[in-house]
């Protein structure tokens, strides 16, 4: 997953589309080292919070990877288990991409 | 076919943490070839499994004490039992007693924990010269009902073209679904490709036999869940079994549900349905628990509703909306190394 999300985020750089994710790795040290590594750029919430439930358990979440594909007015457009393939996400995303500069 | 990726990776983490410690392996019982020629096959294969059981407890054990990160992940490079001698044993009791239910068991064995090896090619090669071209088909469905399906891909071709030529058999239609659960996570582009082409046959020629209830299932997470609607459509429809139309309808819902904005009131009448036909004292049955939770989520995560607010801490600690992204297309990733 993540190679072919570091060239869709470096791709869509300047357009309005952000990659976002929900990290649930439990050791930091290991993780600053692995980001670092992947040359993840992105940002991500951390799964688990002090003040609430996880994220992925407020969001049901039951397998890794899940996305969400969320359009520029904030409306879940997609959702899909497992990783879609390549293809199926980037054209699904540069669908949305090009409705949100359209609708600037 | 189903894409694994990380989904996989969370289930060994899980069952890496899950598992009880055990006694450490010793070396001391080092193979003895001529010994195991002699020895009763049945007797020695549950020696190496009960040896390698031994080995995985020690690797657990090891795990599970590692403090760090980094020491789980040089525990997990440096410790993990290896397979090799293991599967060398199995290989050496097939030989011997190639006659033996045992000898099967040993070849599947190898496969099941030493893939991607020389060991399986030889075992692969066995298996395909003594058991499927030797096999009539109702030996051969014998042999691999109730075997883990997964591991054995590599035999599935050999599988296919033999059940090919006896359609009529009835075991045919229970092999080809055999064959599919063999071949759903590929793993390479030509069993992927059998997987479609075996779904496709199965519901070409058997779309009313009970045998087909496996798919219902593995369509539901197919990668490609246009294929997979419309299978799931025609056995919802004609399929004359009560289970496999509801397990069929439970699956629709599932890819409609995620298919897109204008699907969910069919995804939620479908999940509704489920829900009505077991009955509202089946609150218990978790097939219900799931139809309802489905239909829960779809209110709050729908495709088409706003996304829900989250609020968090980026990985440097610093507090962030997903809102603060509005006016932006936003793909949300639960992710992980692990």
């Amino acid at each position: 997953m993540i190679p072919h999300e570091r060239s869709l985020v470096n791709r869509l750089e300047g357009k309005p589309f952000a990659l976002i994710g929900v990290n649930s790795d439990q050791d930091e040290e290991q993780l600053k080292k692995d980001l670092k590594e992947n040359q993840v750029t992105w940002r991500s919430f951390q799964n688990q919070r002090k003040a609430a439930t996880p994220v992925a358990t407020e969001w049901n979440v039951r397998g890794w990877p899940t996305l969400y594909l969320i359009d520029h007015k904030g409306v879940i457009h997609k959702k899909w288990l497992g990783g879609p393939k390549n293809e199926v996400l980037d054209k699904e995303v540069e669908k949305l991409v090009l409705a949100a500069e359209k609708d600037k | 076919m189903i894409r694994l990726c990380s989904f996989v990776a969370v289930c060994l983490a899980a069952g890496l943490i899950a598992l009880s410690p055990g006694g450490r392996a010793d070396d001391r019982k080092k193979a003895d070839p001529t010994k195991a020629a002699k020895a009763d096959p049945t007797k020695e294969l549950a020696a190496v499994e009960k040896d390698w059981a031994a080995a995985q407890a020690a690797f657990m054990k090891a795990y599970q004490e590692a403090k760090t990160g980094q020491e789980r992940k040089q525990v997990l490079k440096e410790k993990r039992p290896k397979a090799d001698s293991f599967a060398e044993r199995c290989l050496k009791l097939a030989e011997a007693h190639p006659d033996s239910p045992a000898a099967i068991k040993a070849l599947f064995w190898v496969l099941a924990n030493a893939g991607n090896s020389d060991a399986s090619k030889k075992a692969t090669a066995t298996l395909k010269d003594s058991l499927v071209a030797r096999s009539d088909l109702d030996q051969l469905h014998a042999t691999l009902s109730g075997v883990s399906a997964y591991s054995l891909a590599e035999l599935a071709p050999d599988v296919a073209e033999k059940v090919q030529k006896h359609l009529d058999h009835p075991k045919a239609p229970a092999l080809l679904v055999w064959v599919c659960s063999a071949t759903v996570y590929g793993p390479t582009p030509a069993l992927s490709k059998l997987y479609n082409q075996t779904v496709d046959l199965l519901m070409d020629k058997f779309t009313d036999r009970k045998e087909l209830l496996p798919l219902c299932s593995l369509l539901a997470m197919d990668e490609d869940p246009a294929w997979a609607e419309k299978h799931l459509r025609t056995l919802y429809a004609k399929n004359p079994n009560d289970d496999i139309r509801r397990s069929a309808k439970f699956s629709l819902a599932s890819v409609l549900k995620n298919k897109d904005a204008a699907s969910q009131p069919e995804a939620e009448k479908l999940f509704q349905s489920v829900i009505e036909e077991l009955g509202k004292n089946a609150a218990k049955n978790p097939i219900v628990q799931q139809a309802q939770a489905e239909l829960d989520d779809m209110k709050v995560r729908g495709l088409g509703r706003p996304a829900p607010e989250i609020a968090g801490n980026d990985l440097d600690g610093k507090a962030f909306k997903l809102s603060d992204y509005k006016g932006k297309v936003v793909l949300l990733d639960f992710w992980g190394f692990w």
